[in-house]
């Protein structure tokens, strides 16, 4: 028998040691719990991604979308009417919304037009927020994530490593195949860690941007809108009075 | 629906089975590291550290000349190791000497060979371990029985004992060449050490009553059944050992003990270094006796140029070789002080160096000498 074959014959057992299921078996229990959490924290982090890319891919299609059609010069009724019926998002939100109170004011018996841009600016605004907080939801999670599993992952680390310490000392042996594995299967807790972080981190960024974005135009079209109500109320006023 | 609505937490789980099967099988393996090349480090050594190493101690004590051992005897015990081949075949023997010492006498008698002679034949391989406990000197009988075993050993033993009988042993075989060196060496030996004493006393025994089996079993049958017995259990493969003509021979010498020298260290080697004080004054003296030798008139003023010239001394202080100027002079009217320098050491050839000096040959064996006008003229 060749040393080769003796080799190749032996490896195993030591391989076998290292697989990283056999590390997170043969984890102390806290660090098996450490790695676990993290391991769920990753998962949850990349759910919130995936979702937040759609809803914010899905919201700038709409916008631009209702874009097209509210400058296309068409009559602000009708697209008041075919929006109206159902659900809608962003920018369709807001002209719902506002155009909600100028319909409610102009139909109205009272018909004074005294207050009207003022109620349909808060209006505007109480919809920007509603918008902003759908798209913003579960952000403060990423970044949560972001900044702390760093931190579980080094206390899985720093505990593995102690009870591998400790177990030297126990089995008064210091070579370093003894060592190794405990430590191994500790820094595999700080992987973990980092390994959901990072995305978190960078995603969370990336979001909060496109979010910040998102909301400067809800804003823009809003004081848009709100100057084309204010015209027309204007005009109303000038022709109430004038009749 | 909610699915189609916000598949992130259904993705991104598949995502990380994904990742997590993937890492299984590229971590189920881990590479280990391939074996780092050792590496030897290596020291270079110049001759005269060389010298200086193998120096060894010259005032050791010299031990006692002995011959070379270079393997302690091992101990073997005395009690003959039971017969192996033949015995089975010879069904009542069983080869306990205890049982059968009444016997031989009576035997040999009779010279009724078989039963002990298979016991004989088969015992000789024991003695040969038992005989190296014996000092150095007598060792070489043993040698000489363990290269043919049975007959040799026996005869040594059990000399006077063949004279009456007729049929003894040896005759046919090398065995008496071998003998006959045998016995020259077993005899003279002058020594008794304690050891040997009860071996002797055997041996005057079996000498004198060969009729007494009592103490040695072993040694008992062999007189008379030799030649029967070789002749009965000749085994071919012994056929060139008994043929050799060699004269018998130390395998590996064994000794009592292990022989243990101080290195006395080589002849030529030197360890003993110059003090500056020494060197200093070999230094003038050389420089004195150049200078009886050099005579250089010349202007020695534009320019300074001192000449070195390497040159290498005999143990005598006569030159080996053709010393060399080492700085040649670029300028054409310096050339006759460097060559007056050459001159010069050619001239001493024989250097007087001090009988003190020998000690350090290795040191002032090559030098440089330099030929400063202003010093030395």
């Amino acid at each position: 028998m060749n040393p080769a074959e003796i080799a190749a014959a032996a490896t195993p057992l030591p391989g076998a040691e290292v697989s990283l299921l056999s590390m997170f078996w043969s984890a102390h229990l806290v660090v098996k719990m450490v790695m676990i959490g993290l391991l769920c924290a990753s998962v949850w982090c990349w759910a919130i991604i995936i979702n937040k890319v759609i809803l914010l891919s899905r919201t700038q299609r709409a916008m631009a979308q209702f874009e097209d059609v509210f400058w296309s010069g068409a009559s602000l009724d009708e697209l008041y009417a075919t929006l109206s019926s159902r659900p809608t998002s962003g920018m369709a939100s807001l002209f719902v919304a506002a155009m909600r109170e100028w319909r409610r004011t102009v139909q109205g018996a009272s018909s004074s037009f005294m207050g009207l841009q003022a109620r349909i600016e808060k209006v505007l605004d109480v919809a920007i927020a509603r918008e902003v907080e759908k798209l913003e939801s579960n952000l403060l999670v990423l970044a949560t994530v972001a900044s702390a599993s760093p931190f579980i992952g080094l206390f899985g680390t720093v505990w593995g490593i102690m009870s591998s310490f400790r177990s030297i000392a126990a089995s008064r042996n210091t070579s370093l195949a003894v060592v190794a594995p405990g430590i191994a299967e500790a820094l595999f807790a700080t992987a973990i860690g980092l390994f959901a972080a990072i995305p978190a981190l960078i995603a969370y960024n990336k979001l909060q941007g496109d979010v910040a974005k998102k909301q400067a135009q809800l804003e823009a079209f809003a004081d848009e809108f709100s100057s084309i109500l204010s015209r027309q109320i204007d005009q109303r006023a000038a022709h109430d009075q004038a009749a | 629906m909610s699915l189609r609505e916000k598949p992130g937490l259904a993705l991104s789980g598949c995502i990380h089975l994904l990742l997590l099967a993937a890492l299984l099988l590229s971590f189920s393996r881990p590479s280990g590291f391939e074996d780092a090349q050792e590496t030897i480090p290596v020291d270079m050594i110049s001759a005269q550290d060389f010298n200086q190493i193998m120096k060894g101690e010259k005032t050791a004590k010299q031990i006692k000349p002995s011959p070379r051992a270079e393997k302690r005897a091992e101990i073997a015990e005395l009690k003959p190791q039971p017969a192996q081949v033949d015995a089975k075949q010879e069904i009542p023997t069983p080869p306990s000497p205890l049982k059968r010492q009444p016997d031989p006498g009576r035997e040999e008698a009779k010279e009724t060979p078989k039963p002990p002679d298979h016991s004989a034949s088969v015992q000789p391989p024991p003695r040969p371990v038992e005989e190296p406990q014996k000092p150095a000197p007598a060792k070489s009988p043993p040698a000489a029985s363990q290269e043919k075993p049975p007959p040799d050993e026996r005869a040594e033993a059990v000399d006077p004992k063949p004279v009456p009988r007729p049929k003894v042993e040896p005759e046919p075989k090398p065995d008496t060449a071998s003998e006959a060196k045998a016995k020259p060496v077993e005899k003279p030996k002058p020594l008794f050490k304690p050891d040997q004493v009860a071996k002797l006393l055997n041996q005057e025994k079996a000498k004198e009553t060969p009729e007494k089996p009592v103490q040695k079993p072993a040694a008992r049958p062999k007189s008379g059944d030799e030649a029967p017995e070789t002749t009965q259990k000749f085994d071919p493969g012994d056929i060139s050992r008994l043929l050799s003509k060699d004269a018998p021979q130390h395998k590996q010498s064994t000794g009592r003990e292990l022989q243990q020298v101080a290195s006395l260290g080589s002849p030529t080697a030197s360890a003993a270094k110059m003090s500056p004080s020494l060197w200093g004054m070999l230094d003038g003296l050389l420089q004195e006796q150049y200078k009886r030798c050099w005579n250089y008139i010349g202007v020695a003023g534009q320019k300074k140029y001192v000449p070195e010239i390497h040159v290498q001394y005999a143990q005598d202080g006569s030159l080996i070789g053709q010393p060399s100027l080492l700085n040649p002079p670029s300028d054409p009217n310096l050339r006759s002080l460097a060559e007056s320098a050459l001159r010069a050491v050619r001239r001493c050839d024989p250097l007087h160096i001090p009988a003190q000096y020998q000690p350090y040959y290795d040191q002032w064996k090559g030098r440089i000498v330099r030929f400063d006008p202003e010093d030395m003229l």
